[in-house]
């Protein structure tokens, strides 16, 4: 699984792709806008070929139905690449504008793909209204632990003691658990993954899709060039392993109410010690998602 | 062909043009560093994609014999890194530019019959030393003895700055820079490329910044001791210069979650007693407006540096454009003072910052500074200027028991107190408010006493207006009207074009206008407007605050900045017509 994971990232960052070299999910990229901008070996292009895989394989929410809203950001150029319907917001505004989509047409599902610092700095008050209201979409969230398009500055998933351009002793003050936030906040589906762990990811995605209502997925990803570069972590192929050796799988019956189980934890000189991943939460017997909601209380036509 | 010399020429524009993270970086820092280092003048400038690896960028490098530093189209040695630097730059690259590079880069873009064309295949040479990455120590050893660098000054940056690496790293670099010297030599021999730029006297005496690290230290040299903001292109680098000198300067430093906090945090800070200072663009400061409108409200000074780029929205993020003045003089509700500034060179920028600082604390209201991002990465040699001409005027008192924050003055400035120090209470409030800083509702009392103070203060600032420079011909039948980051290259196009009655009027304060405008003005029988954006939003505010339209304007608005070349041609145009 690993090696196919690697395999298929790998496909897009050859830097003369051979004629005969396809992408598995050719017909759904934009192939105009390919090569991608990101930086060979980057954990965004793992994320976007894991719900490339997803919505080929594990949901039944129909293409067309689905619009890819993206912020700003690395992770925020997904929307550009892949063959769907697309909307590339401000910063922070992803799932404001989604939401919005989501209200006046029901039947479209918003796939939020974006960084951690689009969507939990600037962005965070409308992810927790988004998750509140419980609305029909699913988040696909970026971690890297940076602000990678601009350069490396501090993100609020950035860990204590780490650099970045921002925090050039080290960080002072202490990250969010995004998955925290997002159930904490009213999410009724939540996983973690890292990019390391392809098709569970891929899977997740997918159960998160076909979820009726906040559906929030959590990627542990690499921006080995300007997190793990200034922090002594390697490479992209470096970060992974350490993904693979720190990634401690957990159930939603290992964590019950305590969620903080599913903190990260971070040491400086070592890197990532412990990144529990799995899915956390899968309410299926939650009041329904916002849509239905709004559509009864008004007791418009459906 | 003609000849490869370059003998004749006062000033030398080099491009290196190719993907980010290929080795541009290294290239120019080499160069810039050593060829300064060396005694020459040297200036950059950079475009670049919004990406982190990949794309097409390029850097100029002018070294001259005479200080220049604005953006020039000409190039005269080119230096493709990628295969689509020529494509990229085609219309940059004429039959005098002399081109070297991989031969792969060239000669399928190119025909080598009508250019000036040096192949060098540097990355197998690079190969032969040990790794490919060598390629741009060899391409920047090449281009530094053309220019005859001492030897030992491209050797001491090499090992400082690979020093990290270790001995057999170190040695390799020193091959690398050697053979490039070598293929020069060759060079010079074979075809004649001869330079003759001479070095600068006054050199030593000057350092290397950019406009981004310049701000920063007009800030600290205005007393900043406070920065909160969040990142956006092309500001960061103010933020990030602040904070790498944290330390030394005993600066705070916080990168807020977005702009709305950073303002407010900017405001509290100030509130306290701080020297704020909040970076960003025109998107962030879209966000931040209704902060704005909280410091002429509570009259807390807060300076915020705007480095503009293309909008409207997430627009050209790397880019330039001087598009954002309207949204800083209008933004935030209500009508309440405020101050403008917009330096055009470095120097400036130095002394406009540390001034915005005190105008700030005097006038207790927001303080804007504008750049772009041309300016934020304009890179040159000059000297620092002395900073005991510098003073941080602080204006906080020491409060008595019966202090009144918002005290009804004759210029309408209250006495500004900060909470804790002395024995009195500092209220403030963003509703309107009386003298104690206490929400009032009393209409014809004190709301009309209040907006009238707050305006007060718009009359005393006007008296302390940083006056705009006239260069060229003080006779000026043609004035030419500028500002911000547009300076250099109008200085220097204007120059070029020599005329003694061309004159060049560059406003660092852009609002309030100096009470002076509309004479200087109207003592000219044509005036032009040059500036970075669509509508001529300067020319708009002149129209005005000083009542007169201006007709001919030059404009710019695909994300570059102005060239020399460009407003030469526009420039004498409209003066011949
Ligand atoms: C209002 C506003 N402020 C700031 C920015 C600059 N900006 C663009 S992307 C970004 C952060 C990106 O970080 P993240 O969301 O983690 O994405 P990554 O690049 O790491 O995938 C910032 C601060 C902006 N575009 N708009
Ligand atoms: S900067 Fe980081 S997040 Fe952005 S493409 Fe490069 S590796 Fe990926
Ligand atoms: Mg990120």
């Amino acid at each position: 699984m690993a090696a196919k994971d690697l395999e298929i990232d790998t496909s897009t960052l050859v830097k003369k792709p051979k004629k005969t070299l396809q992408h598995t999910h050719d017909n759904l990229l934009r192939k105009i806008a390919i090569p991608t901008i990101y930086c060979p070996g980057c954990g965004i292009g793992t994320t976007i070929n894991a719900f490339l895989e997803a919505i080929t394989k594990y949901t039944i929410v129909p293409h067309d139905n689905i619009l890819v809203v993206s912020g700003i950001g690395c992770s925020g150029r997904a929307s550009g690449y892949v063959n769907l319907d697309g909307f590339h917001a401000l910063h922070g505004r992803a799932i404001p504008f989604a939401s919005g989509v989501e209200i006046a047409r029901p039947k479209m599902k918003p796939v939020i793909i974006s960084g951690d610092g689009d969507l939990f700095s600037i962005g965070l008050g409308h992810l927790a209204h988004a998750a509140r209201r419980n609305i029909d979409m699913t988040v696909i969230c970026v971690n890297n632990a940076i602000y990678g398009l601009t350069g490396g500055q501090d993100a609020p998933t950035t860990p204590v003691g780490a650099k970045s351009r921002t925090t050039p002793y080290g960080k002072i003050s202490f990250p969010f658990n995004l998955s925290h936030v997002a159930i904490a906040n009213g999410a009724t589906f939540c996983a973690r993954y890292t990019v390391y762990e392809f098709i569970q990811l891929a899977k997740a995605i997918g159960r998160g899709m076909t979820h009726q209502g906040f559906s929030f997925i959590e990627v542990i990803s690499n921006c080995h060039v300007n997190f793990g570069r200034r922090n002594n972590l390697g490479d992209s192929i470096a970060m992974r392993k350490m993904f693979k050796k720190v990634r401690v799988p957990m159930k939603e019956e290992d964590i019950g109410l305590d969620i903080r189980k599913t903190d990260i934890k971070y040491e400086v000189g070592k890197g990532f010690t412990r990144i529990p991943t799995g899915i956390f939460l899968n309410e299926r017997d939650k009041p329904e998602e916002f849509s239905e909601r709004i559509i009864d209380a008004y007791e418009f036509n459906k | 062909m003609s000849s490869f010399s370059l003998e004749k020429k006062e000033d030398i524009s080099i491009v290196l043009c190719g993907a980010a993270g290929q080795g541009i970086k290294t290239v120019e820092q080499f160069l810039t560093h050593a060829l300064f280092q060396d005694g020459y003048n040297v200036a950059t400038t950079k475009e670049y994609m919004s990406r982190v690896r990949g794309g097409t960028n390029s850097t100029e490098i002018r070294i001259s014999s005479n200080r220049v530093s604005a953006f020039v189209d000409r190039i005269d040695i080119f230096i493709p890194l990628n295969k689509t630097a020529i494509a990229r730059q085609r219309k940059r690259i004429t039959s005098d530019t002399i081109i070297i590079g991989e031969p792969e880069n060239i000669s399928n873009e190119i025909d080598l019959a009508k250019h000036k064309v040096i192949e060098v295949s540097w990355s197998k040479i690079a190969e032969e030393i040990g790794n490919k990455i060598y390629s741009n120590v060899i391409a920047a050893g090449l281009i530094a003895e053309l220019f005859n660098l001492d030897k030992e000054i491209g050797r001491k940056y090499l090992r400082d700055r690979f020093a990290s690496k270790g001995e057999e790293i170190i040695e390799n670099n020193f091959k690398a820079f050697n053979k490039g010297c070598e293929i020069a030599d060759e060079i010079i021999k074979e075809k004649g490329l001869k330079i003759a730029i001479k070095k600068d006297p006054k050199n030593s005496k000057m350092s290397m910044y950019d406009g981004a690290s310049v701000v920063g230290m007009g800030a600290i040299a205005g007393g900043c001791n406070f920065i909160c903001s969040y990142p956006m292109s092309p500001s960061t680098g103010v933020l990030i210069f602040l904070a790498k000198h944290s330390d030394e300067f005993e600066i705070l430093v916080e990168q807020a979650e977005d702009e709305i906090a950073a303002i407010n945090a900017g405001l509290g800070a100030a509130y306290a007693g701080a020297r704020a200072l909040v970076s960003t663009s025109g998107g962030g400061f879209a966000l931040m407006g209704e902060g704005i409108s909280l410091s002429g409200m509570i009259e807390t000074p807060i300076v915020i540096h705007v480095a503009q780029r293309p909008g409207p929205a997430t627009g050209l993020p790397t880019r330039t454009e001087q598009g954002d003045l309207e949204l800083v003089l209008y933004s935030g509700h209500g009508d309440f003072p405020r101050i403008i500034l917009a330096p055009g060179s470095l120097e400036d920028a130095f002394s406009v910052t540390q001034k915005a600082f005190n105008m700030a604390e005097k006038y207790q209201t927001p303080v804007i500074i504008l750049t772009d991002q041309f300016f934020m990465d304009l890179y040159y040699n000059f000297s620092p200027p002395d900073i005991s001409q510098f003073t941080i005027e602080n204006t906080v008192v020491k409060t008595t028991k019966d202090y009144q924050r918002y005290k009804l003055t004759k210029d309408g400035i209250s006495p500004r107190g900060i909470p804790g120090f002395g024995e009195g209470l500092v209220r403030a409030d963003s509703d309107e408010h009386d003298e104690d800083g206490f929400i009032t509702e009393d209409l014809d009392g004190v709301r009309i006493k209040m907006v009238e103070k707050r305006f007060n203060k718009l009359a005393e600032i006007t008296k302390n207006v940083i006056p705009p420079d006239l260069l060229g011909s003080k006779d000026y039948k043609t004035l030419v009207i500028g500002w911000g980051s547009t300076y250099t290259a109008i200085k220097e196009a204007i120059e070029t074009i020599g005329r003694d009655d061309i004159g060049f009027l560059y406003f660092k304060q852009v609002y309030p206008l100096h009470p002076d405008t509309r004479k200087w003005l109207k003592k000219a029988e044509k005036l032009i407007i040059v500036e970075n954006n669509v509508t001529s939003q300067f020319g708009k505010l002149i129209h005005l605050f000083a009542d007169i339209k201006i007709k001919n304007k030059i404009l710019k608005f695909n994300g570059m900045p102005f060239s020399v070349e460009e407003l030469i041609e526009k420039i004498k145009k409209i003066v011949e017509a």
